[in-house]
């Protein structure tokens, strides 16, 4: 059976759109069955949307509900499920290049023959290919591994289903924290009120501009505490930071160094702003099977 | 700075004579704004680089004190200076050339991009790529993609220049203040050839050296000896100054 290309890939749709013509803000949108749905999916359920009655409904309740979690950890496990599920549902390379059109890149098919064999070729023009695909990192997408020719990237399918993963896991990024936005956000202050969180860091994400310092150590720290989003976000203004701490070449100030930083704000006991998070963390898990020990007969 | 015309421009170099004259890759919507945020980057061209000093090895490195003439690696210990001159002769050049326009087709055949070659006036060319639109709006990122690329293509080029979406270039036309050459635009590679004709200078000149060497300037087989002056083409006595081999005493036309 053959669907529209938005009902088997529905990060297609324009979410506001789908919203407007309900009538509903994105809260209403998570109740009754496609609460349910949802609720399975992050449980680990993994089907096409299309099974689904309404499957950018669906899919837009999926979203608003990891939207609306305060929690990096589970998008981050929750959100290659999805990607790959939507990858393996692409069955033909014109279904691929609608896709990518879809997201924004302007890509042509070539059939070509070599060696007696036919195959298919994705071309894509190289400054939108430069555009869309630095940002990725992906040395499988880097120019210098690619066939170019004439200002023409080609791709070969390997290629060209790593270049959708990432179209297709930046839209779904994208389309979350639009929503997150809309919903008022659990931004990045409502994550600093985390009680796992040192004082010297809520401290210093308290305050409404970052010096570099200042961005190096708070974006060091999101990003070791998987809060990747927000660790992007504070180090905006640092794309060289970024890039480094992206990379895993930057650690955790100490400490010592916090206190002659300036910006260690009090005697916590600890040896880096990790330790005491990872301890807070471990001592509200054990609390939690304490607690929950207690409520059983 | 920034001008509103050419005339403008014109009037002031020629009353404020600079040493280096550059324009910048970017274009902005008010490139007379003081803060670079405010200036409103539009897009750059873009640019690369390459130095024949980066190309061949083992070029002759001539290293001197300029005030005794003392010869030797490292800094003079009287008088804590040091003078160092670079032996680029035509043969490292032409390697340059040769990477250059090796980099100029695959600009055309590779990524459909157009570069103009340029002499920089020193030790090396300069590739111009005008970019507009999307092209000019690449940033760093995607720029360094593009390097890349050509560096897998075995092409020399330097890094830096390129992914440098702010980057000042020398106006073509205009002199290299570290030489006297004049920065110029080549067509094909035939066109260049390294000499003192790249200089923009005629007639004689009385040439003082600080250092006794003998040593090969602008394709040109000279032996310098320190104090003794010496009677040589201007541009070749230009030049030599402002590499800091020594002084010009006197000039016939």
């Amino acid at each position: 059976m053959e669907f529209p290309l938005r009902s088997k890939f529905p990060f297609l749709m324009d979410w506001r759109k789908v919203l407007e013509e309900l009538g509903i803000s994105p809260g209403e949108l998570l109740t009754g069955e496609l609460k349910e749905q949802v609720e399975r999916r992050l449980r680990g359920e993994s089907i096409p949307y299309t099974n689904y009655r309404y499957p950018e409904r669906t899919f837009l309740a999926f979203l608003i509900l990891l939207a609306g979690v305060d929690d990096d950890q589970l998008r981050n496990e929750i959100l290659p499920k999805e990607v790959s599920m939507f990858v393996s549902a692409i069955k033909s390379s014109e279904e691929l290049i609608q896709l990518m059109r879809g997201l924004g890149l302007e890509a042509e098919l070539s059939h070509e023959k070599r060696n007696n064999a036919e195959f298919d070729v994705i071309l894509v023009q190289l400054i939108p290919y430069l555009t869309e695909t630095s940002k990725f990192r992906d040395e499988l997408l880097s120019l210098r591994s690619l066939q170019v020719r004439k200002g023409v990237v080609r791709l070969d399918q390997p290629v060209a289903s790593k270049l959708i993963e990432h179209l297709i896991r930046e839209r779904i990024s994208s389309l979350i924290n639009d929503i997150r936005k809309e919903m008022g956000g659990s931004s990045i202050h409502s994550i600093s009120k985390n009680e796992r969180f040192p004082p010297c860091i809520i401290e210093v994400n308290s305050k409404d501009q970052l010096n570099e310092i200042e961005a190096s150590a708070l974006g060091t720290f999101l990003a070791n505490v998987n809060l990747w989003s927000e660790a992007e976000r504070v180090l905006r203004a640092y794309s060289e930071l970024q890039t480094k701490i992206g990379s895993g070449r930057y650690i955790i100030y100490s400490c010592k160094r916090m206190k002659e930083l300036g910006l260690c704000v009090n005697d916590c006991g600890t040896e880096n702003p990790l330790q005491y998070y990872f301890s807070q963390r471990m001592r509200r898990g054990s609390e939690g099977r304490h607690s929950r020990s207690q409520g059983s007969p | 700075m920034a001008f509103r015309d050419a005339t403008e421009l014109i009037e002031t170099i020629s009353t404020k004579v600079p040493r280096h004259l550059y324009y910048s890759s970017a274009r902005y919507a008010y490139p007379a704004a003081k803060d670079m945020e405010e200036k409103g980057w539009l897009g750059s061209d873009m640019l690369f680089d390459v130095d024949a000093d980066h190309i061949c090895q083992n070029i002759r490195k001539i290293s001197f004190c300029p005030s005794c003439g003392e010869v030797g690696d490292s800094t003079c210990p009287i008088h804590g200076q040091t003078t160092e001159f670079f032996e680029i002769d035509e043969q490292c050049l032409r390697k340059a050339s040769e990477n250059t326009w090796k980099l100029v087709e695959v600009l055309r055949e590779d990524l459909g991009l157009e570069g103009k070659v340029y002499f920089s006036g020193n030790r090396g060319f300069h590739v111009h790529v005008e970019c507009r639109g999307n092209c000019g709006r690449l940033g760093p990122d995607e720029r360094r993609e593009v390097v890349s690329y050509i560096v897998g293509k075995g092409i020399m080029v330097d890094q830096q220049v390129t992914v440098d979406i702010r980057r000042l270039t020398r106006i073509p036309g205009s002199l290299h203040g570290k030489s006297g050459l004049i920065v110029f635009n080549l067509t094909s590679p035939e066109h260049f050839s390294y000499g003192p004709h790249l200089s923009p200078f005629s007639g004689v000149s009385v040439f003082v050296p600080f250092v006794s060497v003998n040593l090969k300037v602008l394709e040109t087989n000279l032996n310098l000896r320190r104090n003794s002056a010496m009677k040589v083409e201007t541009g070749l006595a230009v030049h030599m100054s402002l590499k800091g081999l020594g002084k010009v005493m006197a000039h016939v036309k």
